[in-house]
């Protein structure tokens, strides 16, 4: 062993190497093309030579009545391509075209240029139901072969969709091209990232929104026994590298393959809560808070007249979705419907709707008593943390006591 | 340079003359009124400038606007620098302090740029608040050269994130420092590749100041971003500024890589000065104490600002800086304090009160030094030395306005180095020749660069990297693949590996170990490095900010915060530490007389064990109490020596050596007898009884020294009865941890010297059963870098330099008993054992031929006394 190696064991404070273990040889032959045919059967996946180098496809359809737990993903939905409210900046941008589904596995969590997003995943539907095509990176100096064969599943896609993409997967796809100095798939496509959209339906009603954990819930699925744990994907590629045996990725493959149709799946179920939103038949969220989320991000986006539908489908069951219809309701003139929420409100001891009533009470009925009434109960249930409870209750005194 | 005393500037004018009269007398009236020694006094003469005409290649608006501040020509110097840069040679520029250093860069880039839209610059700076001042400076010529705003940008960790990315669009000058570089630009290059394709100038300001691990670092950086703008096709030259060095070439060629063009001409006016070295007056002239530096240039600061002058004082250390703003905000106003712990608003404001006067006292760190642009101050006072020639010269260069003259003066301290300067001042006043060191081939610093570098792009067959060629490279790379962190295919290496390189690789050890201050309500009071906090902010500190006394309440190491809560009480505190170190791997052993010198990698533990409670304004202490913090690990390279065995066993019969009995007080007879009937008339160790073994000796068991109040010393339960045999037994172990630590004392302030490095990049242990002595006594020098860089192995090589050096301050030292100018004054470690560190030197740098092992009592220096008679009631550690 060197003397180099030598010296940085003893500056590391390992024990000196005896002479014969040098550090274990690389694994890859030093033959220009491997041969890639035994990992690519392991996987069920064809080997693409090209003059760039090789990469693994594989490809997994599923017809067009194919089911992801409650959701389908064999058809494109109802809409022509994805629900205009996705994009409510970019609608004019999605005109009809197939939208791809994109997920990528990495060899690490950090981003920048020494990452490798060595596994894509891209989805789309046909004319036969939805096909995840999965291009696998045989080894780090292949890369831009896999980053063509993966422009190329773009090509045709008129928007993007993935989960958590706008933070992970899409900055460091780009990175990859922008080293190879490849023209960026992304650059010209919309993105839809469904992460925001799980976090205001959802984040209420689940621990954490990650993709595992909205599937399980809201599509109802678990995933088989052995999917493999996110953490442990880029070790099972470096023993890939290390050793050439893909047994270890079949797992990986699994994993993102299933990432990818839960994306799908997962879009379904959104546009279905967003069409029954906007008016249409078909039967929306059973989950009162789910119905609630939507709301609040319809009206948010200035949709009021759909958001009052979803707040007052969710008041039933979810008193905040009541707070916010009475809002919608007192703004737009309809006060009788909104004093009917405070008083079932203010009955369940709710403060802000006290004070709403005092100001009801008030202002449009002209009433000090019964806004006074009002106050107390606001006082006795916490609302000084709303409102100026002393000085609303000195007022309404001297109008009370005062002439008329 | 003129050594005459008064000789005048050699200006006719008479303006400035009236000045450095003024000036003169003032210097002598504050010293005179304090009783201040003035051991030398030096006037420098002015100097007149030479010019030369502004490039003719300037764009004409920038010209123009140039004139329009009436700068119309530039120094010769300047000049010469903005054409050679232009020839694209990588130019060193040293010239003096206030020469004007970045003016050619700025004009060459905004000249080239202006030129060539698609080209681009990076200026590194090893600071954020010079980042800050530069980058505002150029975006002042971009302006008047028409560019548009975001073309000059400031890019640091302070910068908000969602800011980022504009900054990326459209910078075309990028000032950033070289750990954001590191970790923040390199790590994600395709998000800069317009810029990365395009870059033309690098300027690296203030080169001197990456030194030790810094510097090779630096240099590691340096070669990653030259790699990444080479894969772009850009080739970029640099341009790098330092102060005045002993090896300003070598260093620049170490860290930038390849040869550069020095230019080191100064055609800058300089104003001229009066410098002065002062000596505190005595305190107690038999102890050897004199008045501490810090407050003697502090009320120096304010006898010249009664004299009418602004006045800037240099303190070492933020503790420094606060203890001479409190003893000075008692006595007049316009006092401010300004370091490096200050949040960035608090800065810019003194910046201001010192540009328009109303601050009549700045006290400062070194933040001040690093060239921050503060214009000129009518005098400068050093409160001890900084460490290095170029280091003061960097201070007294802030004294003088324009060409108006300053005064600069230098404040000794009482420890041996500044007692051999007060001997030798022409040392402190000449030219510098300090030899910055650094080593970018450091195996693990270079590796760690070598993993940055695989992450930022692959390795190419045969690639080399900085001092190690394609093969050593490839054996590297394996070393990676057997880590897990890379994988080889067709020659050329990939990280595979799941972290992100530079996130755990630290340009400065403090950087990412930074410890926020925060008070108990929130508000933010700067911030103190990972393990100086250890022993600054411990549960229990007092802590000084701008003059307000904090407590810390709680210390986070985790979470890195510390709080703190206002306090008025009138305690000081004072960590106790202690330090172990440990080898680690194979050791090199030289003989040398007396003693073996071994360097080697070594693992030192520092861990702060508890604190003493002082009054503030006495320093006296009330009481210790004790803490549990977790230890602070450094790896790093030490040079131990280790006395021979003839030599400590000649020691340890020495035994007998006196020093003079301590006044145990009149009533010591009695409570001996105490004491005696208490142990029940034996030996507590032995059993010994007093008929047998003559009479019995009473030991305390901390040495009687360490207390400021005799009657704490004799406590009962620090009294314990032995025989005689036994007594010597615990005094010899006392006699050797004095002498080791008398030698420690010495070495550690004469070590800086031999070396020229700064006091803080060398620790210094003394131990009696040292771990790297194979448990025999030594003394250990490790540096406080990282890994080291080699500084242990210049002190290995320069060792009987040191040891005469060490020799000749503890000869002499006109004190008795020891004091701070040599071993330093009787404490803790028992008494001060000036007579062991000077018998031990006597063998350790011997005069003339002498054999190994000599009895040290032989020597002059020691007091022989072999056969008195032992006094039982000497001082002893337990």
């Amino acid at each position: 062993m060197s003397d180099l190696l030598q010296r940085l064991r003893a500056l590391r404070g390992e024990a000196p190497a005896s002479e014969g273990s040098p550090p274990a040889p690389s694994a890859s032959p030093a033959s220009p093309r491997a041969d890639y045919g035994p990992s690519a059967a392991r996987l069920g996946a064809e080997v693409v030579n090209g003059p760039d180098g090789s990469h693994l496809l594989r490809r997994q359809s599923y017809g067009r009545d194919a089911r992801h737990g409650s959701a389908p993903i064999g058809a494109s939905g109802p809409a022509a391509s994805v629900h205009p409210w996705f994009f409510p900046v970019q609608a004019h941008a999605v005109a009809d075209g197939p939208v791809a589904f994109v997920d990528a596995e990495t060899t690490g969590l950090a981003g920048g240029t020494g990452t490798y997003a060595f596994l894509v995943g891209v989805g789309t539907h046909g004319p036969d139901g939805f096909e995840v095509r999965q291009v696998l990176l045989p080894g780090p100096q292949h890369e831009r072969s896999q980053l063509l064969a993966v422009a190329a599943l773009l090509a045709d896609a008129a928007a993007v969709v993935s989960y958590n993409g706008a933070s992970f997967d899409l900055p460091l796809l780009r990175t990859r091209f922008a080293l190879h100095d490849l023209p960026d798939p992304f650059a010209a496509r919309p993105h839809l990232d469904l992460l925001p959209w799980a976090r205001r339906l959802w984040r209420l009603l689940l621990p954490s929104c990650t993709l595992a954990e909205v599937e399980r819930a809201v599509l109802q699925v678990r995933r088989e026994h052995g999917d493999v744990p996110g953490a442990e994907v880029p070790a099972r590629y470096r023993a890939f590298l290390r050793t050439s045996d893909a047994e270890g990725l079949r797992g990986v493959l699994a994993h993102n393959r299933d990432d990818v149709v839960a994306l799908a799946a997962l879009r379904a179920r959104i546009e279905a809560t967003l069409m029954w939103a906007a008016g249409a038949d078909v039967s929306g969220p059973t989950h009162a808070v789910e119905r609630y989320g939507i709301g609040r991000h319809l009206e948010a986006t200035g949709r009021t007249e759909a958001a009052l539908r979803c707040y007052r489908s969710a008041e039933r069951d979810h008193p905040p979705a009541a707070w916010d219809a009475a809002r919608l309701l007192r703004r737009s003139g309809r006060a009788s419907e909104a004093v009917e929420r405070w008083h079932r409100l203010a009955g369940d001891g709710d403060a802000r709707a006290w004070i709403a009533l005092a100001k009801h009470h008030e202002h449009r009925l002209r009433d000090p008593h019964g806004a006074l009434r009002a106050v107390r109960h606001a006082e006795r249930t916490g609302g000084a943390r709303y409102d100026d409870l002393a000085s609303r209750r000195a007022r309404l005194e001297a109008k009370r006591d005062g002439p008329g | 340079m003129s050594d005459a005393t008064g000789g005048d500037a050699p200006d006719a004018s008479g303006g400035p003359t009236d000045l450095a009269a003024r000036l003169r007398h003032a210097v002598a009236d504050a010293a005179r009124s304090l009783g201040s020694e003035v051991v030398a006094s030096r006037s420098e003469p002015a100097r007149s400038g030479r010019f030369a005409e502004l490039p003719p290649d300037l764009p004409p608006a920038l010209r123009a606007a140039l004139a329009e501040r009436g700068i119309v020509r530039a120094y010769a110097h300047q000049r010469t620098a903005y054409d050679a840069w232009g020839e694209g040679r990588d130019v060193l520029v040293t010239t003096g302090t206030a020469s004007g250093k970045s003016l050619p860069y700025q004009l060459r880039i905004v000249t080239d740029l202006s030129n060539d839209l698609d080209a681009t610059a990076l200026l590194l700076f090893p600071t954020k608040a010079l980042a800050h001042d530069q980058a505002a400076s150029l975006k002042r010529l971009a302006r008047d050269a028409g560019w548009p705003d975001g073309a000059v940008a400031l890019y640091d960790g302070d910068l908000p994130t969602h800011r980022r990315r504009a900054v990326r669009g459209a910078v075309r000058v990028l000032v950033t420092n070289p750990d954001m570089l590191h970790a923040g630009i390199l790590p994600h290059h395709a998000l800069w590749a317009r810029w990365a394709a395009g870059l033309h100038r690098i300027v690296i300001d203030e080169l001197h100041a990456y030194r030790g691990v810094f510097g090779g670092h630096l240099a590691g950086v340096l070669r990653r971003l030259r790699r990444i703008a080479w894969a772009y096709g850009a080739r970029p030259t640099v341009y790098a500024t330092s102060a005045t060095l002993g090896n300003p070439v070598e260093h620049a060629a170490r860290v930038i890589g390849g040869e550069v063009l020095h230019l080191d001409r100064d055609d800058a006016p300089r104003p001229g000065r009066e410098l002065r070295v002062v000596r505190p007056p005595w305190l107690d002239r038999e102890l050897g104490l004199r008045r501490p530096p810090l407050a003697e240039a502090a009320s120096l600061a304010e006898r010249l600002a009664h004299h009418g002058l602004q006045v800037l004082v240099f303190a070492d250390g933020r503790q420094g800086v606060e203890e001479a703003v409190v003893q000075l905000r008692g006595r007049m106003d316009g006092v401010r304090a300004y370091r490096s712990g200050l949040l960035p608003a608090e800065r810019r404001a003194i910046e201001a009160e010192l540009a328009d006067g109303r601050a009549r006292v700045v006290v400062a760190t070194n933040a001040l030094e690093l060239g921050i642009d503060v214009g000129g101050m009518d005098a400068v006072v050093s409160a001890g030395w900084p460490g290095s020639t170029s280091a003061f010269r960097q201070r007294i260069g802030r004294a003088g306005r324009g060409t108006a003259p300053g005064l600069g003066v230098l404040v000794l301290g009482s420890d041996p180095l500044d007692a051999y300067l007060a001997q030798h001042p022409e040392v402190a006043l000449g030219a510098p020749s300090e030899r910055v060191l650094t080593d970018p081939d450091h195996l693990l610093l270079a590796l760690d660069h070598l993993r940055c570098a695989v992450f930022e792009r692959p390795l190419a067959p045969g690639e080399r990297f900085g001092g190690f060629d394609g093969e050593q490279v490839a054996l590297l790379a394996e070393q990676l693949v057997a880590d897990g962190e890379a994988h080889r295919a067709e020659g050329r290496t990939y990280w595979i590996g799941e972290r992100y390189p530079a996130e755990r690789v630290s340009l400065r050890s403090a950087v990412r170990d930074e410890v926020r201050l925060v008070t108990m309500d929130g508000a933010s009071v700067g911030q103190v490095d990972g393990p100086s906090a250890r022993w600054m902010t411990h549960p229990g500190a007092v802590y000084l900010h701008d003059g307000t006394p904090y407590r810390v309440e709680t210390l986070d190491l985790e979470r890195r915060e510390a709080r703190l809560a206002a306090t008025d009480d009138r305690f000081a505190t004072r960590a106790t530490r202690t330090t172990e170190v440990r080898p680690e791997g194979p050791t090199t052993d030289v003989e040398v007389p007396g003693a073996t010198v071994r360097v080697g990698e070594v693992s030192v533990t520092d861990t702060v064990t508890g604190y003493r409670l002082l009054r503030r304004a006495t320093r006296e202490m009330v009481e210790r109490r004790p803490l549990e913090l977790p230890p602070y690990r450094l790896r790093t390279r030490a040079y131990a020596v280790v006395p021979h065995d003839p030599v400590v066993a000649t020691w340890r019969e020495q035994g007998a050596w006196t020093s003079d009995p301590n006044a145990y007080g009149p009533g010591w007879p009695r409570l001996r007898a105490r004491i005696v009937e208490r142990d029940g008339h034996a030996c507590r160790h032995c059993g010994t009884r007093a008929a047998a073994g003559g009479p019995l000796h009473v030991h305390h068991l901390v040495p009687f020294r360490a207390f400021a109040d005799r009657r704490d010393a004799n406590r009962e339960a620090n009294l314990v009865t032995l025989c005689p045999a036994c007594h010597r037994q615990a005094e010899r172990g006392v006699r050797i941890r004095s002498g080791l630590a008398a030698v420690a004392h010495v070495v550690r302030s004469l070590a800086p010297l031999i070396v020229t490095c700064d006091a803080r990049d060398l620790g210094v242990t003394a131990d009696p059963a040292s771990a790297i002595a194979n448990g025999r006594p030594a003394w250990v020098i490790h540096e406080t870098v990282p890994g080291g860089v080699g500084l242990v192995d210049v002190l290995a090589e320069r060792h009987e330099v040191l040891m005469r050096a060490a020799r000749e301050r503890v000869r002499d030292c006109p004190c008795r008993d020891g004091c701070p100018s040599c071993v330093g004054p009787a404490g803790e470690e028992g008494h001060a054992g000036k007579d062991e560190a000077a018998a031990l030197l006597a063998v350790l740098a011997p005069e003339g031929a002498r054999s190994l092992g000599d009895p040290p009592s032989t020597t002059p220096g020691a007091r022989a006394s072999t056969g008195a008679p032992e006094d039982p009631n000497r001082e002893a550690l337990p």
